[in-house]
């Protein structure tokens, strides 16, 4: 699979189109359950005022040709970027644009899973008390 | 988009069926609605390819919604913090609880309302006019009470001690004890400081 050096599509472009609504944008069946899960976001519409309003401290990942794609002769790429969350949360987003249909495509939305970035509260302060929960076994 | 395509294929061999889907706002109960789920017969690919659960899904969050200002604000009531004192705490005009209980509140309030049934404390807060030293020791109270009732789950689970004994049993190491004596010294420091010694008090903390 081919890894691109840049972004395959110009990021405002594709926020114009989030702007303008599901008419223009479709969140994939996966990518909607996550943004539900990570981002309490319920509807197709939430996701994408969530994106129009603007993602914060992105950074782009990779750019790859979409593994999916049910039409390999039309070659599509797959952009994908990292966002701010809040303080201590990033989250994950991968788009693309169809030729085929004229739509945009969020392939993926969810949280960052960076094991060195999670705010874990309790296990440090399981740490202070070791002894806690062992004799049940917890 | 193309009309009546699958949104990631093309295809116009689509199949529609309802599915049963629930939803809830935060402290609201769930709701059942009949959402739309599309399927392409060429790439597999299923959902809602047209957004015609939107304004279904929308209007099931509105009717948990509503249920929740109930029960937040009975909530609320239950912790004997009346309307009158939400409404002076916050600075907020007269009846302002009595329009929210109307369901005519904005994000905001709605917003507002959620943190302070998530974190009632915060209205103490809030009648300090935030003043920084209160609004920490609420904090550390607040955290403190939340770490003993953790404590106290733990030893109910972990106990086997008759029922007479289980109230105050602690576990092993006695640390549940240790940690609810030094709750109780905090808390008791913090009423001291707050009303000063009475004359002839014994101080010993």
């Amino acid at each position: 699979m081919a890894t691109m050096r840049n972004p395959g599509y110009t990021y405002r472009d594709f926020v114009s189109a989030c702007k303008k609504g599901v008419s223009d944008v479709y969140v994939i069946k996966g990518a909607m359950k996550t943004a539900k899960e990570d981002f309490e976001l319920k509807t197709q519409g939430d996701v994408l005022k969530f994106i129009a309003r603007g993602l914060e401290k992105l950074e782009w990942v990779n750019t790859k040709d979409w593994e999916n794609n049910p039409n390999p002769t039309i070659k599509i790429l797959v952009d994908a970027y990292t966002f701010a969350h809040g303080v201590t949360r990033r989250g994950y987003i991968a788009f693309l644009f169809n030729n085929v249909t004229s739509m945009w495509l969020v392939k993926s939305f969810r949280n960052n899973e960076d094991p060195g970035g999670k705010f874990k509260p309790f296990e440090a302060l399981g740490n202070l008390f070791p002894d806690v929960g062992k004799e049940s076994g917890e | 988009m193309m009309n009546n395509s699958c949104p990631v294929c093309g295809s116009t061999d689509l199949k529609e069926k309802g599915v049963t889907e629930k939803i809830k706002a935060p402290y609201g109960p769930e709701i059942s609605f009949e959402a739309i789920e599309n399927t392409c017969s060429v790439c597999g690919e299923e959902g809602d390819f047209f957004n015609k659960s939107e304004d279904l899904i929308l209007s099931a969050l509105r009717e948990s919604t509503e249920v929740s200002i109930d029960t937040i604000l009975n909530s609320l009531n239950g912790l004997e913090i009346s309307n009158a004192y939400f409404e002076r705490a916050l600075r907020l005009p007269p009846r302002t609880l009595a329009r929210w209980k109307n369901k005519k509140l904005s994000a905001s309030s709605l917003a507002l309302l959620r943190m302070v049934g998530t974190y009632p404390w915060l209205l103490e807060v809030a009648d300090r006019d935030f003043e920084p030293r209160f609004a920490g020791e609420s904090l550390l109270g607040a955290a403190l009470d939340k770490f003993k009732d953790l404590l106290t789950a733990h030893k109910t689970v972990t106990t086997t001690l008759p029922d007479q004994v289980s109230t105050v049993v602690e576990n092993q190491n006695g640390m549940c004890l240790q940690l609810s004596a030094v709750i109780s010294k905090i808390k008791a420091a913090k009423v001291l400081e707050r009303r000063g010694p009475v004359e002839g008090e014994l101080v010993r903390l």
